[in-house]
């Protein structure tokens, strides 16, 4: 495996601090450094600054200091948003890393017609959230829609999908609600729902990631390891696993990410957006219900959008700290 | 994990393929679907797979029939508005943003990845918390910014914000850490500069994941949507997905026309997916790493 | 490397410095912001008009498409300082507005205190009063009424007459509607499950208040101190709505604005919806269509729904002046029935039901000169905070529950009432 430590040979680490004087390692990340300034940083300092003041569809009204933390933590609405949000990051995640990492290991031989699966994989991540969201509405319908249809001929029932705010453990176990306690009655089945279509649509997108890591594995290592006697499995785990690594760290890190922000999904799939009994309401929605419907208060928005940046960035030092030992560079 | 697989399970691998792709082109199949049935047939039966017109159901008398029935939704909704002008917007932007994401993405992984310098962690802390933000977080501060450069309703307020992607960056990093450091420090002995050890070594290594990169950079611009919204005024400045979004309104939307639209404005991205995908097979060939 | 930072720093100070001169001021025209969509042409044509009458100070609209839209705009505009000349807004925007200066006050322009052309007496009389007493605060008026709708029950005269009602006696009261739509709802097959239905709606605030206020009762105390939607008149028209449109043996309710499709497919004999809706209607259906005013109990009650038009307060003098000059404009008798023929709007003022074009619309469509009628008794909703906060409550909290049959009307709404009334008290 790769990796020599370069301060292990001091001549070569001498010859490389010279180096470094000479061409200015910032100067690499400036453009890069300029633009995020400007247009990132910049705005998301001034956006959590606007979460002291009260802001009235765009006018500045008056500093309200912590005002907007103190309602928010007192809000329940915000907390069942939250939970919310923790109930479809877990059901987004997992499916997300493991399941493109099962079909991108399937699609990474010489099958044939391989391009032509690999474009098929392809085509949700390509179609619009709009096209999206119209099409699984239609096939998720309680009454009319194929899902439905098929599951009743197999007599599965008819659940209501996007319109069903009982929990996943309530209905598995108690639908009629006799003795199972609300709160424990786990996610909506509307938000299963999403994370289900959410799955569907960024597979091939992790997909195309963990086959260009997996172009990284050298046939040798797979010839040395087969003439050792490996199988298929210890392949996997002793090959492919861990020169993986670093992709599958990327991957386990940008879906948790980007599935805390989810917005446009819960926007478009569920009627009202923020779904039956408000148990799609994800916090990005919760935030953009608040800073942009009216009474919009961007103040209010900027809050919990500085409270959501400390949850994902906590969580993602927490995800560092875990896997980083794991990933073999 | 190669060619020798038996039979059984190679036909195995490829029934469990095909199912699962047929629910991925699934959807897509009935958005084309329906962009080949009318408004009225449309409502009428509003789960049919297949068109009329392909099943052979005679139109209303008063519809337009043969060909121009079969392409009446595209042809109106190209006409609705100035698709092609949406086209070109989306064109320019998409290929300029590419162009700065791949520049600004290989000189800073490079930078994260390899060079070692005072605060490099730190910042790069700093760049991956910067995609922990929401895009409706940063939108209205963006805005005033852009506002204040003079910027709206112009190519540079969709162009130059979106020429970093810390995606890229990230990814590109983390691909740039799997680089052998034997071959870095092979060319630094040789007197290579470290620019010419990104240019003629660790780029041409990485052209899958720069492909990658490419690829979803240009998805990413084809599809965004708030903030060309709010970035932009006049029609002359939109891109495709503003153009999509008229079709539907609160009170009902078109679905004929808008799947008609969507289908025009998805099929260039499939196509470029398939060619990039090839591109990606056609890199490890050559690549030197793989046999 | 410091070298690169400081000229970094200096770049972004240089740019920032040239943006304020870089930002567009467009001092020749009247910006004016809307999101008519599919009826953006009929706007354009009157803009071009006045736009010839008065080519020093044209009139330069911008389409948004969607209200959504339309207010984020709005929101990023004022905040970097460039708004408008003009927007159309919701009630519950104006109110924002207000409280936050952004708006100019109309008072003054309509008292012809300006030099502008004031409103008339006879103007005053000729606009439906609901529509010009929604725009005013405090008795001074703060936005103009100009897209505007009510609230209409759409009968499907074929499927009326199907089962032997006169689709030209359309249901008046809540029994009749009751009795209709048990009528209406027909098992064809067998199933179990109706195939037609007698009538549909999305269960939204707006029909539960045409029936509260329907029923005689009203959204608050007339000192306004107090939510008065849990009160007997409000139970009894959230279980009737629940009855109608919640037990499914009736009718049905969506959530969005997918019941327009049975609708519309002739699978339902009656829809309520805005008289909007119309214009969407014509030309997708294969039935013969009628309109009705929505039935009432203790009295008529129609909502009136829609935007009405802002002038921003940042706007140059001229600027404002040439606004409401475009305003009076686009609500004269003439292009204000112009308007509502070709967009399915309301008819701002009585003159216009009087115009040829409209008189032969109202011959030609069975019902719709006694919807129109309801104009002259029509409400709006509450425009105060506590109710703009409270109605998405009640709408996506108390409504949705009672519908899914997740609670019982009474509990519901004087569960919503509490929360409407804590924002008052927290208002005081």
């Amino acid at each position: 495996m790769a990796s020599a430590n370069p301060t292990e040979s001091p001549e070569l680490a001498r010859c490389l601090r010279r180096r470094r004087r000479r061409d200015g390692a910032l100067l690499y990340v400036l453009p890069a450094l300029a633009i995020v300034l400007v247009f990132r940083f910049v705005p998301i300092v001034a956006a959590f600054a606007f979460s002291f003041y009260e802001i009235k569809m765009g006018a500045l009204v008056g500093f309200v200091g912590l005002g907007h933390y103190v309602k928010l933590l007192q809000d329940p609405s915000f907390w069942h948003s939250l939970t919310t949000t923790l109930w479809f990051v877990l059901g987004t995640v997992p499916p997300a890393i493991f399941g493109s990492l099962f079909f991108a290991l399937l699609l990474n031989r010489k099958i044939r017609a391989l391009g032509f699966y690999r474009t098929l994989y392809f085509m949700p991540v390509v179609t619009s959230m709009v096209a999206v969201a119209v099409i699984w509405k239609w096939i998720l319908e309680p009454e009319l829609g194929i899902l439905n249809f098929l599951l009743e001929r197999l007599h599965l029932g008819r659940p209501g999908w996007l319109g069903e705010s009982r929990g996943l453990f309530q209905l598995l176990v108690d639908p009629g609600g006799r003795w199972l306690p609300a709160w424990a009655g786990g996610p909506s089945l509307a938000l299963v729902s999403l994370a289900i279509v959410n799955t569907w649509k960024g597979l091939g997108y992790n997909i195309v990631i963990f086959l260009a890591g997996l172009q990284n594995i050298p046939q040798q290592q797979y010839e040395a390891a087969r003439i050792d006697g490996a199988g298929s499995w210890q392949l996997f785990r002793h090959v492919t696993w861990p020169i993986l690594s670093p992709t599958t760290f990327y991957v386990f890190i940008m879906s948790t990410i980007v599935s805390f922000q989810t917005f446009s999904l819960v926007y478009l799939m569920t009627s009202p957006p923020g779904g039956p009994e408000d148990t799609t309401k994800v916090l990005v929605y919760y935030l953009f219900d608040k800073g942009f419907t009216p009474p919009a208060s961007l103040g209010r928005a900027s809050a919990v959008a500085l409270v959501l940046f400390l949850i994902i960035l906590g969580l993602t030092l927490v995800q560092r700290r875990l896997a980083e030992r794991r990933v073999h560079y | 994990m190669g060619v020798g697989a038996r039979p059984l399970r190679r036909s195995g691998i490829h029934l469990l393929l095909i199912v699962a792709g047929l629910s991925m082109v699934l959807p897509f199949l009935w958005m084309v679907s329906t962009s080949l049935r009318s408004t009225i047939e449309i409502t009428r039966d509003p789960h049919r797979f297949l068109p009329e017109v392909i099943a052979g159901v005679p139109a209303p008398a008063a519809a337009p029939q043969g060909f121009a029935r079969l392409v009446a939704n595209y042809v109106e909704a190209w006409q609705s508005a100035p698709f092609g002008r949406y086209f070109f917007n989306t064109i320019v932007v998409a290929l300029s943003c590419l162009a700065g994401v791949v520049l600004t993405s290989a000189l800073a992984a490079y930078a994260f990845a390899r060079l070692r310098w005072r605060g490099r962690d730190a910042l790069f802390m700093l760049f991956l918390s910067m995609m922990m933000v929401p895009e409706p977080v940063y939108l209205v501060p963006s805005f005033i910014i852009i506002a204040r450069l003079g910027w709206l309703d112009t190519y540079a307020a969709l162009i130059v914000p979106w020429t970093v992607n810390i995606f890229s960056i990230f990814l590109l990093r983390q691909h740039f850490k799997t680089i052998p450091q034997d071959l870095f420090d092979a060319a630094t002995i040789d007197g290579a500069s470290r620019f010419a050890v990104l240019w003629r070594i660790m780029m041409p290594l990485s052209k899958a994941v720069l492909v990658t990169i490419s690829l979803f950079t240009i998805i990413g611009t084809w599809n965004s949507f708030l903030w060309p919204l709010v970035m932009t005024h006049s029609p002359e400045m939109r891109p495709l997905q503003i153009g999509l979004a008229a079709f539907s309104q609160e009170e009902g939307t078109e679905y004929g026309l808008m799947m008609a639209a969507t289908t025009l404005s998805v099929v260039p991205l499939l196509v470029l997916y398939f060619f990039a995908q090839r591109q990606i097979i056609a890199s490890l060939a050559s690549s030197g790493l793989k046999e | 490397m410091r070298r690169g930072f400081l000229a970094l720093l200096a770049g972004l100070a240089l740019a920032a410095g040239l943006g304020d001169c870089g930002a567009r001021r467009e001092e020749n025209v009247i910006t004016f912001w809307h999101a008519m969509g599919r009826w953006s042409p009929a706007l354009t044509a009157m803009i071009e008009e006045y736009n010839s009458l008065h080519p020093e100070l044209p009139v330069r609209a911008y389409d948004m498409s969607r209200y959504q839209a339309l207010s984020q705009k709005i929101i990023a505009a004022v905040a970097a300082g460039q708004p408008p000349t003009i927007s159309q807004a919701y009630e519950a925007w104006t109110a924002e507005m207000i409280a936050g200066n952004i708006i100019e006050c109309l008072q003054p322009y309509a008292d012809g205190e300006l030099g502008t052309a004031p409103l008339t007496p006879a103007d005053l009389a000729d606009f439906h009063p609901v529509f010009l007493d929604e725009c005013r605060y405090d008795a001074r008026l703060w936005s103009f009424p100009f897209n505007k709708s009510v609230r209409t029950l759409f009968i499907n005269r074929d499927l009326f007459a199907a089962v032997g009602l006169d689709p030209d006696q359309p249901p008046r009261t809540w029994e009749e509607w009751r009795d209709a739509s048990a009528l209406l709802t027909v098992d064809a097959d067998g199933d179990g499950r109706p195939d037609r239905w007698g009538t549909t709606a999305r269960a939204s605030v707006t029909i539960f208040g045409t029936l509260l206020l329907a029923n005689g009762g009203d959204f608050f105390s007339p000192d306004g101190k107090r939510c008065t939607i849990a009160e007997p008149a409000g139970v009894e028209a959230l279980e009737f709505m629940a009855e109608l449109l919640g037990t499914r043996r009736l009718g049905y309710a969506t959530f969005d604005y997918a019941y327009q499709n049975d609708f519309k497919a002739g699978r339902v004999g009656m829809m309520e919806g805005s008289s909007v809706s119309l214009s969407f209607l014509r030309g997708v259906i294969d039935f013969e269509l009628g309109v009705a005013p929505l039935p009432g109990r203790k009295r008529q009650a129609a909502l009136i729904q829609g935007t009405n038009l802002v002038v921003f307060a940042k706007a140059s003098e001229a600027q404002k002046r040439g606004a409401w000059q475009f305003i009076r404009f686009l609500t004269n008798t003439a292009n204000a029935t112009r308007w509502s023929l070709a967009s399915g709007y309301a008819p701002l003022r009585k003159s216009c039901l009087e115009q040829p074009e409209m008189q032969a619309l109202l011959a030609a469509t069975p019902g719709l000169a006694a919807t129109y009628s309801q104009l002259a008794h029509a409400f709006s909703e509450p425009r105060n905070a506590a109710w703009f906060a409270g109605r998405k409550y009640l709408e996506e909290g108390a409504i949705q529950q009672v519908m899914r049959g997740t609670a019982s009307p009474a509990e519901a709404l004087r569960r919503t009432a509490r929360k409407i009334d804590a924002e008052i008290a927290a208002e005081f």
